[in-house]
């Protein structure tokens, strides 16, 4: 089995039980390749929250976000056999999920769309469209008070699109700037310089709820 | 340095330099710069974690089943995902080109004009006048010659006197005898098996039999010659001009004159023999009427050799 042949070639041909979180990514998807659906569960289980965390940042909408990690997880799994291991798998599927969030948020622009759980409002400003929070995801916010949350949400939603992706990769996901260009198939320049942009429009955003 | 390259290093996250720590000392926009972003960085990072639902996996696997019913990956049904339309494509406008033609091709014989019904006058000089053959042997684009053949044929049936050939009813023998200029009508060319009858209605005749080795069925499909393309014998030619004459030796002997007629105008005496019209020596065989028009004759006369110009009456 390919499992047992990845684990045997982790442990010098040593019948050890090699569990799969000692895995990389990459070995996970060869197991996959081989017909492992387990080792696919595994790929799940790691990037799962990560992947619907950044989706709901740049969605806030967490019953869209899961379906579009869901699907992210589809498309890996239909395309698994053309996958390349230059790029770190994370890199991968970031990039799935980005394109797959792009499209959403151009089609509610398209639409005009009302989410279920969300409303839109027009002030003059084309991108400022959100949704008021999901009650589903528990905060464990401490920190800063709940109006000061709402505010900051509202104003990375509000962020045009090409530089919403960048921020959220960057402040929320914490990737370098390397990897983002990478997701984001950019040059490193162009990356800094969006989110240098969009860090300075949340600032113009957020500038009465700073402390002088 | 400057407030641009403060901006910069802060924003790459490094660890300020000497220069930029002066900067920001001195600098008020850049300390307020760089306390707004330490602001905004805190706020953003201290956003709740969104976690994925329990039945995140499950989710996954029904989307699976369900891309994977809905989605044909098989590489039959991705060429034939674009066969089949162009297949259609091609299939339609065949049958409408094939429609087409079929359409043009049934309604040609009816959008062709139809064979003119000619009139020609001919004066018969016996019961049985050639009116034009309505068979042949076969149809095709050499009509001219079949026509010959089948006058010639008729012609010699008169010769030969068979009445087992060609049966004339009495009645309308007795008007075709009269000089009056007879109507021939030429039939359309398509007969069919039953155009047979038309045409013994229309000649008046009780029963056409062909000659042997014509097929009946096999009836002309071309437009009728005009008449002056037909061939006609010497004896016919004299005929039209009003002189009757009889076989001699080879020429032909006036043997009567019709009044008034361009034989008589033209000073053709019983008596005369006809050697040559237009210059062509008489012989039995037909003579192309297109091109002999019977303008001069040449005749003996009490042993003299004349040539005589037809005038007209």
């Amino acid at each position: 089995m390919a499992l047992d042949k990845i684990r045997n070639s982790n442990t010098g041909g040593l019948h050890t039980a090699v569990s799969f979180e000692e895995l990389s990514d990459h070995q996970l998807i060869e197991a996959t390749k081989n017909g492992d659906e387990e080792a696919f569960g595994e790929i799940i289980k790691r990037f799962k929250t990560p992947l619907t965390n950044y989706l709901y940042r740049m969605l806030n909408d967490y019953e869209e976000a899961v379906d579009l990690a869901q699907e992210s997880f589809v498309r890996v799994y239909f395309a698994i056999e053309r996958y390349h291991s230059e790029y770190a798998f994370s890199t991968y599927i970031y990039r799935i999920a980005t394109n797959l969030a792009i499209s959403e948020i151009r089609k509610r622009k398209r639409r005009k769309l009302f989410s279920l759980t969300g409303l839109y409002q027009y002030d003059g400003d084309e991108d400022k469209e959100f949704q008021p929070e999901d009650e589903k995801p528990v905060p464990e916010d401490d920190l800063i008070n709940e109006e000061k949350r709402q505010v900051i949400e509202k104003a990375i939603v509000s962020l045009p699109e090409k530089y919403r992706v960048p921020i959220v990769l960057r402040e929320i996901e914490e990737k370098t700037y390397e990897e983002i260009a990478d997701i984001l198939e950019l040059g490193l320049g162009t990356t800094k310089s969006r989110i240098s942009r969009g860090r300075g429009l949340l600032r113009e955003k957020m500038r009465d709820y700073f402390e002088k | 340095m400057n407030c641009q390259e403060f901006k910069s290093q802060f924003e790459d996250g490094l660890n300020l330099s000497h220069a930029a720590k002066i900067h920001q000392s001195t600098c008020k926009e850049c300390g307020l710069f760089q306390s707004e972003e330490l602001q905004l960085t805190e706020m953003i990072r201290s956003l709740p974690k969104v976690k994925a639902p329990n039945d995140f996996e499950f989710g996954f696997r029904s989307k699976l089943a369900k891309a994977e019913a809905s989605k044909p990956f098989s590489p039959i049904w991705k060429f034939l995902r674009f066969a089949m339309p162009l297949t259609a494509a091609g299939l339609i406008l065949g049958f409408v080109i094939f429609s087409s033609n079929i359409f043009k091709s049934e309604n040609a014989p009816q959008l062709a004009e139809k064979p003119k019904i000619e009139e020609k006058s001919v004066e018969p000089k016996n019961d049985l006048t050639p009116t034009g053959n309505l068979v042949a042997e076969e149809a095709n684009n050499d009509s001219e010659k079949v026509e010959v053949k089948t006058v010639e044929a008729v012609i010699k049936n008169q010769k030969e006197n068979t009445p087992s050939e060609i049966t004339v009813n009495n009645s309308k023998a007795s008007v075709k005898k009269d000089p009056v200029k007879d109507e021939i009508r030429t039939l359309d060319s398509r007969h069919d098996k039953d155009s047979t009858q038309t045409l013994e209605s229309t000649l008046g005749i009780e029963k056409v039999i062909r000659p042997p080795g014509i097929d009946p069925d096999k009836v002309i499909d071309s437009p009728r010659m005009p008449l002056e393309t037909k061939a006609f014998t010497a004896k016919e030619i004299l005929s039209e001009l009003g002189i009757e004459t009889n076989d001699a030796n080879g020429s032909l002997k006036v043997s009567g004159i019709r009044k008034n007629s361009a034989g008589e105008v033209s000073g053709i005496k019983i008596g005369d023999i006809v050697t040559a019209i237009d210059g062509q020596t008489i012989t039995d065989k037909p003579l192309q009427k297109g091109s002999i028009q019977g303008k001069t004759l040449k005749i003996q006369r009490d042993e003299r050799e004349l040539d005589i110009t037809i005038r007209n009456k």
